[in-house]
């Protein structure tokens, strides 16, 4: 089977199913968002809470997409490659562990725009995701970015 | 890879060895954060391997495409699992059972690549390697959750 061929089924199938999945994810932040400005008194805290974390596994899983990726190339993946799929891992870790809310959200927010920027690089050499995938990636991200950039907004007031 | 896999077992591991070795060698403090570490680890590692999922899934050059939702629903059980009692919409659940819910999330992911192995969607090395990998950490994490259990409380 040649490539035409190979990327047939992921053009025609998957983008409809992932672009549902992909802006159900969006939802979370979203509305925590909402939520640490329209009710800052009784549930801002714990929604920071839920929306950090979420910020943290959304990077991780990021990350695990990259190195599901490189494990897929052909000849099997580079040790670059798939340190490329282990840093957002790592910044993920301190977004979990750290009490600074301050630095918590700087992370997720300097993370993500940084992780869809290499993303797109990479899909332009050949060696990302399809072009469609980064199609539904980049919407998502800018509305997750103004989902995280409210919140810390929130916080700095 | 095998060598960043086993580094990603460091934590798994030492957080086992740390439980169960206290309080003799180690403080009951410490114990209590390690609880805490590991859970988040766990979620953390399930998240990531919910997207290597995916990632196998998007990657050019390969043959058949597949629906990665599966991995995204474990995922978020992983999520609700490791989600910090002061956080929104947290589950009011036992340590143990959080730990016990994380290494069901761990092998059930590693299912779903072994299941993409054999419709030759992933590379048979690939499974090789998960399949270790995922028995030690689920191992290290039902650990921790036994030591907890037979303390009485963490």
């Amino acid at each position: 089977m040649n490539d035409t061929t190979s990327n047939t089924m992921p053009q025609q199938g998957l983008p409809q199913s992932a672009a549902v999945l992909a802006y159900a994810a969006a939802l979370p932040p979203i509305i925590a968002a909402l939520l640490i400005w329209l009710r800052p008194a009784e549930l801002g805290a714990q929604t920071t809470q839920l929306m950090l974390i979420y910020g943290g596994a959304l990077i991780a899983f990021f990350g695990g997409v990259r190195w599901g990726i490189a494990v897929m190339r052909p000849g099997g993946p580079t040790f670059a490659s798939l340190t490329g799929g282990i840093i957002p891992l790592v910044m993920s870790f301190p977004i979990f562990l750290l009490e600074d809310n301050f630095t918590r959200f700087l992370i997720i927010i300097i993370a993500l725009p940084l992780l869809l920027w290499d993303d797109l690089r990479a899909t332009r050499r050949g060696s990302g995701a399809p072009d469609w995938y980064l199609g539904v990636r980049a919407p998502l991200t800018i509305l997750m970015m103004v989902s995280f950039l409210a919140a810390f907004a929130h916080l700095l007031t | 890879m095998t060598a960043l896999g086993a580094a990603g077992l460091l934590p798994f591991v030492f957080s086992a060895g740390a439980m169960w070795f206290t309080p003799s060698a180690v403080a009951l403090e410490v114990a209590q954060s390690v609880v805490i570490f590991v859970s988040v680890y766990g979620a953390v590692i399930a998240a990531y391997l919910a997207g290597a999922n995916a990632g196998a899934r998007l990657a050019p050059h390969r043959e058949q495409a597949g629906w990665f939702t599966p991995g995204q629903l474990l995922l978020l059980i992983a999520f609700f699992a490791a989600l910090p009692i002061k956080a929104i919409f947290s589950i009011p659940l036992v340590a143990e059972l959080r730990l016990a819910i994380i290494a069901f999330v761990l092998i059930m992911l590693c299912v779903l690549d072994l299941r993409a192995i054999r419709k030759n969607t992933l590379p048979q090395w690939y499974g090789t390697l998960r399949l270790g990998l995922t028995m030690i950490a689920s191992t290290c994490l039902l650990l921790v959750s036994l030591r907890i259990i037979l303390w009485g409380s963490p």
